[in-house]
């Protein structure tokens, strides 16, 4: 019956995703077939392997092979065609350069995430990184969603595969309940969505993202609006927008590290993707005031996060709620909907990519014992204990703060003149001015924790009275860049070499978009069929 | 000129980087490493002054992020060539000072890391053109400072301080940004050059009162005018040579740099004077005064350095070329007296181990030299002739007597400003000459006081030395400095003329009755001190505000994030629930909701027996909101859930109403199976505030669900899908029952997919259930206690009703291609006959009566189904094509022998084994193991 050679089967568009998926399945059959104990670093292995083809994909797709025998085999006409972007799949999905953008931000927090993990000891880690892979599939699909139902897909692939990843501490009860939370809410959310895309399916007849537009000009636009709201209200549940966001600082705190910060990045990532691409094929250009419901929401977000992030002690919970001010800071790319903005947007998440990461990596390599080191006087003292990672925390922290020269600064300038530019007047004004002054008090948060590291412990102070600690801040040396290298010297042993590459590639990245943003920017540019 | 200057912007970066890779090698010999490149810059910028004097100036750019209008361009003229001078002349002598002032177990790399950061930012301040690269390094220079006044950790203070600093530079430095964005807007550009050229485009644009304000808070906070002066003291737990260079030099001179710098900009109207001048005085007169006050000698320090950085911000201010050149020509005087007096400082603390006013006197014949340096710095502080600082004052003292927009109370009351604070400068100036060298010798000290050694006295040895020269003769910088940077700031060659004697003017009798009055003041010291600190204890600082402000801040972030963040589920529900429908049901308000034509929904057609569903409906879904045991609660869910299904009977839609009851019955046995192993449901206390919000979000939610549903009501905008199904089922499909054909055919791969979910969900619910029990043998005796089993009657007909399902499930199966019914209803039927049996009997019973288990149920049904599909696609038809024919059988009239039969048959395989593993596992009796866990969350546990 169904007439499948109608539709668009380029199994090439979408190859990144089928490697996430085989690669799923390989970690899984591999615990199938080799005991545990030999097959343990083949999971990781498997794991990395396979994010790192699909970037490699990815890459390949924004490219292009100049010759050889790649471009033989996958066939060539795909190739130029992707700079405009193209549809597969009939209409489904979208392979264009904001979907690889996204995938690519995605992939790399991902890869982060699995080498974050590899700490872990415990026997089920192959369902932890398949799960991961699973929800990195899931981002990507949302990145590249062509119409509501793979925007659908691509967000429950993601989120079943999060309820998971959060719950994955058996015998840990608040990151069961952490779990439940998310789940329930995130169902809720959901199913809020799925009605919005029941309305805009009555008023328009159709599920593609690229029919939409046509039906503000049916006589009722009430259900239009309508839809269009419950949609945005799925994805403010998934981005975090306040009061949207109440689940995420249960969840950030009871999930692992490594999820927490893939969670905070790659969802993030993708839902913001799908905003954009539903606001970009629903909002009528003649009334921009309907968009004003998501500026309160990202004013509300910058104020409720930063307010929130300055009296907390779990480092997780800190970065929770900065993530939610900071997502209100990303809304101000929507401001124009212009190539300005989307291109604001991409540089902030990849910004947000590294120093949020980063965070999260110093807090895994702070764990001990089976702890993260995840409450605010873990870090007492780690400058004298670590000195290059209480350095890059320090930087990881001034970017959150928007301080120059780190990456946040620039992303944040970035969002300010595109909201400027955006010719939205009073309300983008509003976001400015909410963004300084929130900035203003966010500012304390960071600070705090970056004081924190600075501070000696009473036993330490001690120590170096009776002149034990003559080498304190040792390491300095190779504090620079490596990040962790210099962790070998008081008491602690020293960090995996996973950590160290994690953190180093954080602190690369941090300061590379904050001081050479140009290059960044150049690949953001006109990713989209935008104004 | 490219190179040279990026360099010296750069070079410092390098260095810093070099710094952290050999740094730790040098040890205390790192600082001799790096004297030269100060030295070096100080040299070629010297070289440069002849150049700049006769009119040129240099520029370089490079193109940085050129869409967002930033470029690291650099220009250098007279003004940013004096500030140059400043930054790597003293950086040099600080540089040395600190390698005798540290001790040698400091880590030195990182000190000099900071150092060589902050150089670097600071030159870039001061010669950045464009205003977003300015801005970049501005903040770096708040950064360095902010490591460097926490260098000294173990100290509580230094931390404090470091964040104090840190914070009102910070809010500062982003409402300058905020004011660089919107002068960029208004102007056009971000290069201060080609912003000076708009001046009158910006002053005219409605942000120019903005504008003005933003950036001069971002250099008030910087240059630590009042009420932002309160950072400053507490900067001062820095080590000395910091203090020196970056809270008295250089970094707190950016404030007045930039203040100048935008005066070519935003200068020249009665705001910009008011806010300047009169700020820059009240400065003035309240940072003299609380120096007085100071027991700590860096204390007093810094709020001089507040006192006479209010002074000069104020010239800026006034902007005539009479106040310009004093601004710049004290400018140059207070970065060498009160340099020289900072390292002086440092050396009496290094030497005699306090820093205490009260503690030290009589140090005049234990320290000569630092005695003598330290009294032409302070005197030449208080205004002193044949002093640099006398030229200077003077000058000022002038300026302010001819204010730019004539005279009124404001101009009249500055210059009485001036004199009142000068009268406390004398004062303090004294406490520093004379009080700490003579009276008594020192006893008190923790170290014995000897003289600094000559590394140390080095430093401010130079810088006293250029203070007398420069008093004495300050026609050496006249031209080449001071008139080049006035010229700079105008941007028209100006001829400032610097002078030790202008006759017996004015200024002079101002400048001698402060001089007078301070030694009065001095020498009556005793009882005026002891007045003032009186005064003062009503707390005249800000620091009183800033407390208060962060303690604010933390009680209404904690406070609103307790409100919000409860930690409960239900809380968090509410909240969103509540905002969605707060916003929906305004936009629903705004949409003419209230306008609906009621009529249109034709409530008279409305049948009595519809409407007893509806109630019926209702009451259920009351009576699960308010029941108080959970089986109230699901027969009032299920209420509601069999009135669905009468409406599809009253509706004509057999199927849907078949399969709606049954699913209802089949979802409802668990329910009540899961019950007996949940604790009692607890009991909450009535809480009128709780259920009132809960009460009304639910009510507005669903009055803005049933908004939704009228406004969609009667719009149909296209015709239905439905129509081709019902078309094309009988001859595509070869079954008349509609909905079956959708099922097993039309939409066959969804099917597939949706079994293979109820697969895993039958294996998932087996597994944990399983997983949590307890181990058998240990628990024989508790005993289910919700299920009541009936012995007499339910056993008995149980059996009878088994087998009449089975048949009648049968005949359903069968009769569903055309007819209602199919495999799913048969399924659950039969499903459903096997609950009952086990709720009868015991579940060995029931598991025997199919003895096949669940999982190779399942896994048998979908092997058909995937199966079936394959073969589709082997007889080279697209994957579940169905094929069909038709025979006659016996009591079942025609039948027809389609695949799609065998695909149902798959289907009634896997709905039986999921049931079935579901229902046996929870009704097996043994309890499941509790597990306590405790909810995390809340905001209390995230606090320690």
């Amino acid at each position: 019956m169904s007439n499948l050679t109608t539709v668009d089967l380029n199994f090439f568009a979408v190859a990144p995703l089928i490697t996430l998926a085989a690669a799923g399945l390989v970690v899984l059959v591999l615990e199938l077939v080799l005991p545990a104990e030999r097959s343990r670093p083949w999971w990781y292995a498997a794991g990395l392997g396979g994010i790192a083809l699909a970037l490699y994909y990815v890459a390949l797709l924004w490219s292009g092979p100049a010759a050889g025998p790649a471009a033989s085999i996958i066939g060539a006409g795909l190739w130029g065609r992707v700079t405009n972007g193209i549809s597969v799949f009939g209409g489904a999905y979208v392979v264009d350069r904001f979907t690889l953008l996204f995938s690519g931000i995605v992939l790399i927090a991902a890869f982060c995430t699995v080498l974050l993990s590899t700490a872990r000891r415990d026997e089920d880690m192959p369902g932890y990184v398949a799960l991961v892979l699973g929800a990195a599939l899931g981002m990507c699909v949302l990145a590249g969603a062509g119409n509501f139902l793979t925007l659908f897909l691509g967000l429950e692939i993601l989120s079943l595969n999060l309820y998971v990843a959060v719950a994955f501490e058996r015998h840990n009860a608040a990151a069961k309940e952490a779990a439940l939370k998310y789940l329930i809410l995130g169902a809720l959310a959901t199913a809020a969505m799925v009605y919005g895309f029941a309305f805009l399916y009555g008023q328009t007849g159709t599920m593609s993202l690229s029919g939409l537009a046509r039906g503000w000009e049916a006589d009722s636009t009430v259900l239009m609006k309508v839809g269009l709201g419950l949609v945005l209200l799925g994805l403010a549940f998934k981005l975090a927008l306040a009061p949207f966001h109440v689940w995420a600082p249960d969840v950030y705190q009871g999930a692992t590290a490594p999820i927490t910060a893939f969670m905070s990045v790659g969802t993030k990532a993708a839902a913001f993707a799908a905003l954009v691409r539903v606001l970009l094929a629903l909002m009528p250009e003649e009334s921009p005031e309907l968009l004003l419901p998501l500026w309160v929401l990202a004013v509300a977000s910058m104020v409720v996060g930063s307010l929130s992030a300055a009296v907390q002690t779990n480092v997780k919970r800190l970065l929770a709620y900065s993530g939610v001010a900071h997502v209100g800071y990303l809304m101000m790319a929507l401001l124009g909907m212009n190539h300005q903005g989307v291109s604001a947007g991409i540089f902030y998440m990849a910004a947000y990519l590294f120093m949020n990461i980063g965070a999260f990596a110093v807090v895994v390599s702070l764990g001990k014992n089976g702890r993260e080191g995840e409450e605010l006087s873990d870090f007492t003292g780690l400058f004298y204990r670590r000195p290059g990672l209480a350095l890059a925390m320090t930087l990881f922290m001034l970017s959150l703060a928007g301080m120059p020269p780190a990456a946040g600064f620039q992303g944040k300038l970035y969002l300010v003149f595109s909201a400027l530019g955006s010719g939205a007047g009073g309300a983008a004004l509003w976001l400015v001015g909410a963004l300084v002054v929130t900035t203003g008090i966010s500012a304390y948060a960071y600070l705090r924790v970056v004081t924190t590291m600075f501070r000696r412990s009473e036993a330490q102070a001690e120590l170096a009275d009776a002149g034990h600690v003559e080498a304190a801040p040792a390491g300095l040396v190779n504090a620079g860049e490596g990040g962790g290298t210099g962790a070998s010297v008081a008491g602690e042993g020293p960090l995996s070499w996973a950590l160290t590459v994690v953190v180093a590639v954080a602190v690369i990245g941090t300061l590379y978009l904050g001081v050479a943003p140009q290059s960044m920017l150049a690949l953001t540019r006109h990713v989209l069929p935008l104004p | 000129m490219f190179l040279n200057l990026h360099l010296v912007v750069l070079f410092p970066f390098l260095l810093a980087v070099l710094t952290l890779v050999f740094g730790r090698r040098l040890g205390r010999h790192l600082g001799w490493a790096l004297v030269p490149f100060p030295l070096a810059c100080a040299l070629y910028l010297l070289s440069l002054v002849p150049r700049v004097a006769s009119g040129e100036s240099f520029s370089a750019t490079w193109n940085w992020v050129p869409s967002l209008g930033l470029s690291f361009s650099l220009h250098l003229d007279g003004f940013s060539l004096l500030f140059a001078l400043l930054i790597s002349g003293i950086g040099a002598l600080v540089t040395l000072f600190s390698i005798h002032y540290l001790d040698p177990d400091e880590d030195f790399g990182r000190f000099y890391l900071y150092i060589l950061l902050f150089m670097g930012a600071m030159f870039g301040v001061v010669l950045s053109d464009n205003l977003l690269a300015l801005y970049m390094f501005w903040e770096i220079t708040s950064i360095s400072s902010f490591l460097l006044i926490g260098f000294w950790h173990e100290e509580a203070d230094s931390r404090a301080g470091a964040l104090k600093s840190m914070l009102v530079t910070m809010a500062g430095g982003l409402s300058l940004l905020a004011g660089i964005v919107l002068m960029g807007i208004a102007g056009g550009s971000f290069s201060i050059r080609e912003l000076a050229d708009k001046g009158a485009l910006v002053q005219g644009h409605p942000y120019y009162t903005a504008i003005v304000v933003l950036v001069l808070l971002g250099a008030f906070t910087k240059s630590a005018q009042a009420p932002f002066h309160l950072w400053l003291p507490g900067a001062m737990a820095a080590p000395t040579p910091v203090s020196a260079y970056l809270h008295s030099a250089t970094m707190v001179k950016a404030g007045i740099f930039l203040t100048a710098k935008m005066a070519m900009i935003l200068g020249g109207t009665g705001l910009w004077f008011g806010l300047v001048a009169g700020v820059g005085m009240v400065t003035m007169l309240l940072g003299s005064y609380l120096a007085v006050q100071q027991r700590d000698l860096k204390g007093l320090l810094a709020f001089s350095t507040v006192s006479q950085l209010g002074f000069m911000m104020a010239m800026f201010g006034y902007g005539t070329p009479e106040a310009q050149s004093a601004g710049v020509f004290h400018l140059l005087n207070h970065a060498l007296f009160k340099g020289s007096l900072f390292l002086l400082v440092g050396i009496i603390d290094h030497q005699t181990g306090t820093r205490e006013i009260d503690k030290l006197s009589g140090l005049r014949r234990a320290m000569p030299f630092t005695f003598a340096m330290m009294a032409l710095s302070a005197l030449s502080m208080a205004g002193v002739p044949l002093l640099n600082g006398f030229v200077s004052k003077e000058m000022i003292l002038a300026a302010l007597l001819e204010p730019p927009f004539g005279h009124n109370l404001f101009t009249v009351a500055l210059p009485l400003l001036g004199v009142a604070g000068s009268v406390f400068t004398t004062f303090y100036s004294l406490i520093l000459a004379h009080r700490l060298f003579f009276g008594p010798v020192t006893e008190t000290t923790p170290e014995k006081p000897r003289e600094g050694s000559w590394g140390l006295l080095f430093s401010p040895a130079l810088l006293t030395l250029l203070v007398v020269v420069l008093g004495i003769a300050p026609g050496l910088v006249e031209h080449g400095i001071v008139g080049s940077a006035v010229s700079a700031l105008r941007g028209e060659p100006v001829a400032v003329h610097l002078a030790l004697w202008h006759g017996f003017n004015l200024p002079l009798l101002m400048s001698l009755s402060a001089i007078l009055l301070g030694l009065i003041l001095y020498l009556w010291q005793e009882p005026v001190l002891a007045g003032l600190r009186r005064v003062s204890s009503v707390r005249w600082n800000v620091n009183a505000l800033y407390d208060g402000l962060l303690q604010f801040l933390e009680v209404g972030s904690d406070r609103v994030t307790r409100r919000m963040m409860t930690g409960y589920l239900r809380d968090y529900l509410v909240l969103i629930l509540g905002f969605t429908a707060l916003i929906t049901g305004y936009a629903l308000a705004r949409s003419g909701i209230f306008g609906f034509d009621w009529r249109r929904l034709a409530l008279t057609e409305i049948s009595w027996t519809e409407f007893a569903v509806i109630v019926a409906m209702v009451v259920g879904a009351i009576t699960a909101v308010v029941a108080r045991q959970r089986i109230a609660v699901a027969l009032g869910v299920a209420t509601s859930g069999f009135m669905v299904a009468v409406l599809w009977v009253l509706w004509h839609a057999p199927d849907l109403a078949l399969t709606q009851t049954i699913v209802e019955t089949v979802s409802v046995v668990p329910l009540f199976l899961v019950f007996a192993y949940l604790p009692r449901l607890r009991q909450q206390p009535f809480r009128p505030k709780v259920e009132g919000i809960n009460v009304f979000v639910s009510v507005l939610l669903g009055a803005v669900v049933t908004g939704f549903l009228l406004l969609s009501y009667g719009h149909q905008l296209f015709p239905s899908i439905g129509q081709f199904f019902v078309d094309n089922s009988l001859p595509l499909g070869g079954g008349r029952n509609v909905v079956n054909v959708i099922l097993v055919d039309f939409r066959a791969l969804d099917t597939m997919g949706e079994i293979t979910v109820l697969t895993l969900v039958g294996l998932a619910v087996a597994a944990l259930v399983r997983s949590r029990r307890e181990p058998a043998d240990i628990d024989e005796k508790k005993e289910m206690s919700g299920v009541m089993i009936n012995p007499l009657i339910l056993p008995a007909f149980s059996r009878l009703l088994f087998y009449l399902i089975l048949i009648y499930t049968i005949y359903i199966f069968f009769r569903g291609h055309h007819n209602p019914g199919g495999g799913f209803i048969a399924g659950v039927m039969a499903a459903s006959a096997l609950i009952i049996w086990a709720l009868a009997y015991e579940r060995p019973a029931a598991m025997a009566l199919v003895p096949v288990e669940p999982r190779r149920l399942m896994g048998s049904g979908l092997l058909l189904v995937a199966s079936l599909g394959l073969g589709a696609v082997l007889f080279g038809y697209p994957f579940l094509t169905q094929g069909f024919t038709e025979i006659e059988l016996p009591w079942f009239g025609r039948v027809e022998l389609a695949t799609a039969l065998l695909f149902d048959l798959g289907v009634w395989l896997v709905v039986i084994g999921s049931i079935k593993g579901i229902v046996m596992e929870l009704s097996d009796g043994r309890p499941i193991a509790h597990e306590t866990g405790a909810s995390h969350g809340r905001e209390e546990s995230g606090r320690s």
